[in-house]
C-alpha cells in the first residue's frame, strides 16, 4: 500500500517540509531587510498607493532604485502581500517564499516531463525542497528565485506544448516574465530560446500558424519593449556596471605580472598573453560553477547568498550528483534540453566580476537537483537489488527511501537551526542591521524637531527610513527634487531628513535638531551635561550592542 | 617516419627540461627534512634521531620518504647540501617516469600516435613539473605506480611484490594506493579467498610495523580521513554551535523538549565530515586557478597563492576524459581510477598527484574521440584552437614558475629562506632566537646553515611531547626555536632575535614606525611577510641586543 503511494508521500513530505523551511519565521531570519529588499518593498508600497515608484514614474517596467534599474515584476508580486501583512519583513518576503514553495511542485512536474520517471521526480522535489540555496533564496526576497519560478513554468509548458501546442504562447510568455525579472535571465533566456528552437526545430514545425503568430507576437512585443528599455539604459543598467569586460584588456592578475618584469612585445605576447589571461578569467568562472568544493563545501562569498554554516548543497549530495552527471553524460543525446540549460546557465554569470555568485546560476542548480535526484534513485535501486537478492529483504525499497528521507530531514533540521540561530548570530551585519529598531523611534521623536540628521555606516539609509518609517509615498514624491537628486543619484534628503556625516564641533550648535549616529560621532561627554544636548535613546540589539544613538538639541 | 619520432622525442626532451632547468627556488620544509636527513646519513651514518638508517625515517611530526632520503645521498655527495643536491634526482626520475608512461600509454591505447599525444600531455603537466622539482617522493611514487600498471598489463604479477613496497617507501601518500591496488589486482586475478588472505597478511604486517613504530598510527590518523571523522573531534564544535542558541532563542527548543540534538550530534557531524572528505580532492580552484579565485580561496589558509597544478581548461577535459576511460570498460583503468579516487578520499588533496597519468590518458582519449567524431576539415581548426591554448598555457605557466616566485612560493619557505639568507654570516658562538610563527624553523636552519650532523645530535634539546607523540627540537647549541615575547624575556649581550614585530613590542601596533626596541636595535626588517597571526604584524624584525 505504502509502496504504491511512496512517490506521492515523498512529494507531500517535500512540499510540507519545504514550505515550512521557506515560510516559517520570515521576520526573524534573515535578521533584517537588506537594502534591495527595502527598496523593492517601498516601491511596491508606493506603486500600490500612487501607481508610481519612488521616483514618480507611473507603473514602471524597470525602476531606477539605486541606479541599477530593478525589475518590477517582483515588486508587483509583492503588492498583495504588503496589503495583507503590512509594510514589514513578512509582507516583503512572503511572495518569494510562496513561489519558492510552489517551485517544489514545479520541479516535480518538470523532472517527470524530462525523465518520465515519477520516483526520480519525487526524490528531486525532496532534495530541491531542502536545498540550502533554494530555501535561502526563497526567504530573502531575491529576484532570481522568482525568475527561476517562471523559468520552470515556462519549461513545463514548453514540454506540454509538444503535445498541446496551445501551451506554446503561454510558455514563451512565462520565459519572457523570467527574462524581465532578473538580470542574469536577460542574457540566459534569449540564449535558451534560441537553443530550444534549434534543438526542437522539427517538432515545432507541426504547430498551427495561429499558435505560431500568437507566440511570435508575444516574443516580438516583449523583445521590442526590452530593446527599447535597453537603449534607454534601463534594461541592462546593472549588467553594464558589473560585467567582466571592464577588466579588458589586462586583468588584475596579469597586470601584477607585467609590473614585475618587462619582456618586450614578443615576450609579452607569449608569456603575458592578455587573451589567454582573459580566457583564464572567464573559463575559471565557468568551471567554478561546477566545482564540487564551491557547491558542496564552501560557503559562498557574496554576503546575502550565505546561509551560515552551509554551502550551496549538502555534502551528502555529492556522490548522487556525480552519479547523476555520469548518467547525464551517458544519455546526453536524449537530454538536449538539460544539456542546453547546463551549458548556457553559467554564461551570464561568467561575464561578471564575481568569481562565483550562486544567485546568478539558479537554473543550473535546478538541473543539479535533478542530477542529485537521479543519483539518489540509482543508489537506492542498486542497494535495493543487493538487499533483495542477498538478504531477501522484501521492503528494501521502502527502507532505503525512508533512510534517504530521514537523512535529508536531519540535514533540514541542521539548516533550520542555521537559518534561525547561526545566520542571525553570525551574519546579521550583512543585512544592514539596526534600521528596524532605530527608524520607528526616530520617526516618533522627529515630530518634535525641525530637522533630523542621520549618519549611517550602511549604504542607502534613506530607503530604510522610508520603509520602516512607513513614509507616505505621496508626501515623499512631493518632497524630492528630481533635478537635485542627479544622475547617478547623489542627494537623498527628503522632508526634514538629511543623510550626511555628522561633524559634531559644528553640528552641536544646531537647534531643534535630532541626530542619529553612534558613539564616535555623538560623543558621550557632551551629552546631558547641563547643556542643550540630550540623549534621547540608545537602540540596542538582543546582545546589548548599541546599534544607534539618538541625540536631540533644544 | 624515424625522423619524426626523433623530432618528437627531442621536443619532449626540450619540453621536459626547460621548466626544470631553474632550480634555485627556496626549499620546502619536507625537502629540507629529507635533504638534511640524507646529509646526516652521509656524514655521520645516523639519521636525525641518532638512529641507524632503516626503512622508516621519523621526523619531528611525520615520516619522510624513505627512498627520497636514500636517493638523495649520491646527489648530495656530488653537489653538496644545495638545491641541486636536493632536486636533480627528482628531475631525472621524472624523465624515467615519462618513458615508463609512454610504454604504458602504448600498451593501453595500442596506438602509437595516441601514446605520443599522452606523453606530450604528461610531460607538460603543470602538476608533474611541480612534483619533479619539489617532491622527489611523489615523483618516485608516480614512477612505481606506472611500473606496477605495466606489470599488471604484462601479467607478470610476481614483480608487483617489488614495486608495491617501493610505492610505499616512496611516499606515505602511496600507502593506501599500494594496498588497495594490490587487493584489487589479487581479487581480479585470484578471487575472493586470496584477497581476504592477503588483506589479513597486510593487516598483520601493518600491526607489526605499528607495534614497533607507535607514532605511525597517530601520523596516519592525523594526515587522513580517519582524523576527520573521529567522533571525539566534534564535542567542541557542537557545544560552540549550541551556545549560539542562548543568544538567538533556538526554535528547536520547544517548551521542555530540546530537538537540537537531532541536528547537532556527533554521528551526524562525523557523517557530514566523511562526505566532505569525498569532495575535498575536487577542489578546482586550488588545482587550477588559485590566482584568479583569490577571493573565494581567501578563507583557506595557504591556498591563495598556489601555483596552478592543472591548466584551467584541463578540468572539463579531465572529467570527460576520465568518464570515457571508465566507459571504455578497461579493467586496469577502472581499477586504477577507483584506487586513485579512494586514495584521494583517504588522504584528501595530497593524493591527487596520482591522477596525473590518468588525466593525460583521459585527455588523449577525449581528443581522439573529438577528432574522430567531427568532419576531417574541421579537425585542423580544433587542433589549432586547442594547440594555441596549450601553447599559451605552457608559456604562462613557465613564466609564473620561473619569473614570479613571489606569487606562489609558500610563505613559510620564502620567509625562512630570507631569514637564513640574512643570517648567513651569523656565528655559532652568540645566542640566536628564531620565531616559529613562520613555520617550524629547525630543518630550514639545519639545511641552510649546513650544520654538522654530529654537532646537531650532540647539542639538540628536545622539548616535551606537544600532541599525538610530536616532539619538537627547541634548541640546537645556542640557537633557540619558538615564539617569544621579547619585552618580557630575559635578554643577554650580543644576542640576535628574529621574529614578527608583535613579538618584540606587543600586538596590534604600527610596526613600520619602530626602529629600535628595548635593549636592542632592529638591524633589518623584511616587510610583507605573510604570517598566520595578523595581530603581530607582517614585518619580520632582526634585532641585535645592545646591553
Amino acid at each position: 500500500m505504502i509502496k504504491k503511494y511512496l512517490n506521492k508521500i515523498i512529494l507531500i513530505i517535500a512540499v510540507t517540509i519545504g514550505g515550512f523551511l521557506r515560510l516559517n519565521s520570515l521576520s526573524v531570519s534573515p535578521p533584517s531587510l537588506n537594502w534591495d529588499e527595502a527598496a523593492l518593498g517601498y516601491n511596491a508600497y508606493s506603486i500600490s498607493i500612487t501607481g508610481k515608484d519612488e521616483y514618480g514614474k507611473l507603473l514602471p517596467v524597470f525602476t531606477r532604485s539605486f541606479d541599477e534599474y530593478k525589475s518590477t515584476l517582483p515588486i508587483y508580486l509583492m503588492i498583495p502581500a504588503i496589503k495583507i501583512f503590512g509594510l514589514n519583513e513578512i509582507g516583503v518576503r512572503f511572495p518569494s517564499a510562496l513561489l519558492g514553495t510552489f517551485s517544489i511542485l514545479l520541479i516535480y512536474v518538470l523532472t517527470k516531463k524530462l525523465l518520465r520517471d515519477e520516483r526520480i521526480a519525487s526524490l528531486t522535489s525532496f532534495v530541491f525542497a531542502i536545498e540550502p540555496w533554494s530555501v535561502h533564496f526563497s526567504r530573502v526576497y531575491h529576484e532570481a528565485n522568482i525568475a527561476l519560478f517562471f523559468l520552470m513554468l515556462g519549461l513545463i509548458m514548453y514540454f506540454y506544448a509538444k503535445k498541446y501546442p496551445k501551451f506554446l504562447p503561454l510558455s514563451v510568455f512565462s520565459f519572457m516574465l523570467s527574462m524581465y525579472t532578473y538580470n542574469s535571465n536577460k542574457i540566459f533566456i534569449p540564449l535558451l530560446l534560441i537553443g530550444l528552437y534549434i534543438v526542437n526545430k522539427n517538432e515545432l514545425q507541426g504547430i498551427s500558424r495561429k499558435i505560431k503568430y500568437y507566440t511570435g507576437g508575444i516574443l516580438i512585443f516583449f523583445i521590442t519593449v526590452f530593446i527599447h528599455l535597453a537603449l534607454k539604459g534601463e534594461a541592462f543598467a546593472r549588467v553594464m556596471s558589473t560585467n567582466i569586460f571592464s577588466f579588458w584588456p589586462v586583468t588584475g592578475v596579469l597586470k601584477s605580472l607585467i609590473e614585475t618584469h618587462e619582456i618586450g612585445e614578443a615576450g609579452g605576447f607569449l608569456l603575458h598573453n592578455r587573451y589567454y589571461y582573459f580566457l583564464w578569467e572567464v573559463m575559471g568562472r565557468f568551471i567554478s560553477y561546477f566545482s564540487p568544493a564551491n557547491l558542496f563545501l564552501r560557503e559562498p562569498q557574496e554576503p546575502v547568498t550565505i546561509v551560515a554554516g552551509n554551502s550551496i548543497f549538502y555534502p551528502f549530495e555529492f556522490i548522487p550528483w556525480l552519479i547523476g552527471i555520469y548518467w547525464f553524460v551517458n544519455n546526453i543525446k536524449n537530454q538536449k534540453t538539460v544539456l542546453l540549460i547546463t551549458l548556457l546557465s553559467p554564461i551570464p554569470a561568467i561575464v561578471t566580476w564575481n568569481w562565483f555568485q550562486p544567485g546568478r546560476v539558479m537554473s543550473l542548480f535546478m538541473i543539479f537537483c535533478i542530477f542529485i535526484g537521479v543519483g539518489v534513485n540509482k543508489i537506492i535501486e542498486s542497494l535495493s537489488k543487493i538487499l533483495k537478492s542477498k538478504l531477501y529483504f522484501a521492503y528494501s525499497l521502502l527502507f532505503l527511501n525512508s533512510a534517504v528521507i530521514f537523512y535529508g530531514l536531519v540535514n533540514a533540521f541542521y539548516l533550520y537551526d542555521s537559518i534561525n540561530v547561526f545566520l542571525p548570530f553570525r551574519d546579521s551585519g550583512s543585512y544592514q542591521p539596526g534600521f528596524r529598531e532605530t527608524v520607528p523611534a526616530v520617526m516618533k521623536l522627529s515630530e518634535r524637531y525641525d530637522r533630523v540628521i542621520i549618519e549611517s555606516q550602511h549604504a542607502q539609509p534613506y530607503i530604510f527610513y522610508l520603509f520602516y518609517g512607513g513614509y507616505t509615498p505621496k508626501k515623499y514624491l512631493g518632497e524630492i527634487d528630481p533635478v537635485k537628486i542627479g544622475t547617478p543619484r547623489k542627494y537623498y534628503d527628503f522632508g526634514k531628513f538629511h543623510f550626511r556625516k555628522i561633524y559634531w564641533p559644528d553640528d552641536r550648535n544646531l537647534v531643534k535638531t535630532l541626530f542619529v549616529g553612534n558613539d564616535q560621532n555623538l560623543p558621550d561627554k557632551d551629552i546631558d551635561q547641563g547643556n542643550n544636548i540630550s540623549l534621547k535613546e540608545n537602540i540596542v540589539n538582543s546582545r546589548g550592542d548599541i546599534l544607534s544613538k539618538i541625540v536631540g538639541t533644544k | 617516419m624515424k625522423k619524426y619520432v626523433l623530432i618528437f622525442w627531442l621536443s619532449i626532451l626540450l619540453l621536459y627540461f626547460i621548466p626544470r632547468l631553474k632550480i634555485d627556488y627556496p626549499v620546502t620544509y619536507s625537502e629540507a627534512k629529507e635533504g638534511y636527513t640524507a646529509y646526516s646519513v652521509l656524514k655521520s651514518g645516523l639519521d636525525t634521531n641518532g638512529d641507524r638508517p632503516t626503512l622508516l625515517f621519523k621526523s619531528d611530526n611525520n615520516y619522510l620518504s624513505t627512498l627520497g632520503v636514500y636517493l638523495r645521498i649520491p646527489s648530495i655527495m656530488l653537489f653538496g647540501l644545495e638545491n641541486a643536491g636536493l632536486r636533480v634526482p627528482g628531475i631525472m626520475i621524472g624523465f624515467v617516469a615519462v618513458l615508463a608512461f609512454y610504454l604504458l600509454a602504448f600498451e593501453i591505447t595500442k596506438n602509437r600516435s595516441e601514446a605520443y599525444m599522452a606523453v606530450l600531455l604528461f610531460t607538460i603537466s603543470a602538476y608533474f613539473v611541480q612534483i619533479n622539482l619539489f617532491n622527489l617522493g611523489l615523483t618516485l611514487c608516480v614512477l612505481f605506480v606506472l611500473i606496477s600498471l605495466l606489470i599488471f598489463i604484462k601479467k607478470k604479477l610476481i614483480y608487483l611484490w617489488i614495486t608495491i613496497p617501493l610505492i610505499i617507501l616512496s611516499s606515505i601518500w602511496g600507502l593506501v594506493f599500494a594496498v588497495l591496488f594490490s587487493l584489487f589486482v589479487i581479487f581480479h586475478s585470484s578471487g575472493v579467498k586470496k584477497t581476504i588472505t592477503t588483506a589479513f597478511l597486510m593487516m598483520f604486517a601493518f600491526s607489526v610495523i605499528a607495534k614497533t613504530n607507535p607514532f605511525i598510527i597517530d601520523y596516519i590518523k592525523r594526515s587522513s580521513l580517519i582524523g576527520d571523522i573521529q567522533l571525539k573531534s566534534y564535542s567542541f564544535v557542537i557545544e560552540r554551535r549550541l551556545s549560539f542558541g542562548s543568544y538567538m532563542n533556538s526554535p528547536l527548543i520547544m517548551g521542555t523538549t530540546n530537538f537540537n540534538r537531532i541536528a547537532h550530534n556527533k554521528i551526524f557531524y562525523a557523517s557530514n565530515e566523511f562526505f566532505k572528505s569525498l569532495i575535498k580532492p575536487f577542489n578546482f580552484e586550488s588545482l587550477t586557478s588559485a590566482f584568479q579565485s583569490g577571493t573565494i580561496l581567501a578563507k583557506e589558509e595557504g591556498l591563495t597563492n598556489t601555483l596552478p597544478r592543472f591548466f584551467f581548461w584541463e578540468i572539463p577535459l579531465i572529467f570527460f576524459g576520465l568518464t570515457l576511460l571508465w566507459i571504455k570498460n578497461n579493467r586496469l583503468l577502472r581499477i586504477y581510477l577507483l584506487t586513485v579516487f579512494l586514495t584521494a578520499v583517504f588522504y584528501k588533496e595530497e593524493a591527487f598527484f596520482l591522477l596525473i597519468p590518468l588525466s593525460a590518458l583521459g585527455g588523449t582519449y577525449l581528443f581522439s574521440k573529438v577528432a574522430r567524431s567531427i568532419k576531417r576539415k574541421r579537425v585542423k581548426y580544433v587542433v589549432i584552437f586547442l594547440g594555441s591554448i596549450y601553447l599559451f598555457g605552457i608559456f604562462a605557466f613557465w613564466d609564473l614558475l620561473m619569473n614570479h616566485r613571489d606569487k606562489w612560493v609558500f610563505a613559510n619557505d620564502l620567509g625562512q629562506f630570507r631569514i637564513w639568507d640574512t643570517l648567513r654570516y651569523e656565528n655559532k658562538e652568540s645566542k640566536l632566537w628564531i620565531t616559529d610563527r613562520l613555520g617550524e624553523p629547525l630543518y630550514y636552519y639545519l639545511y641552510y646553515k649546513k650544520i654538522d650532523p654530529k654537532y646537531y645530535l650532540d647539542n639538540r634539546e628536545v622539548g616535551p611531547i606537544v600532541a599525538s607523540g610530536i616532539k619538537r627540537v627547541t634548541r640546537v647549541g645556542l640557537v633557540n626555536f619558538g615564539s617569544f615575547k621579547y619585552f618580557e624575556a630575559p635578554r643577554g649581550r650580543d644576542e640576535t632575535w628574529v621574529g614578527f614585530g608583535g613579538e618584540f613590542i606587543g600586538g596590534n601596533k604600527r610596526y613600520e614606525e619602530f626602529n629600535n626596541v628595548t635593549d636592542g636595535v632592529i638591524f633589518k626588517k623584511i616587510k610583507d611577510v605573510k604570517g598566520d597571526y595578523k595581530f603581530i604584524g607582517s614585518e619580520l624584525w632582526f634585532v641585535k641586543t645592545t646591553i
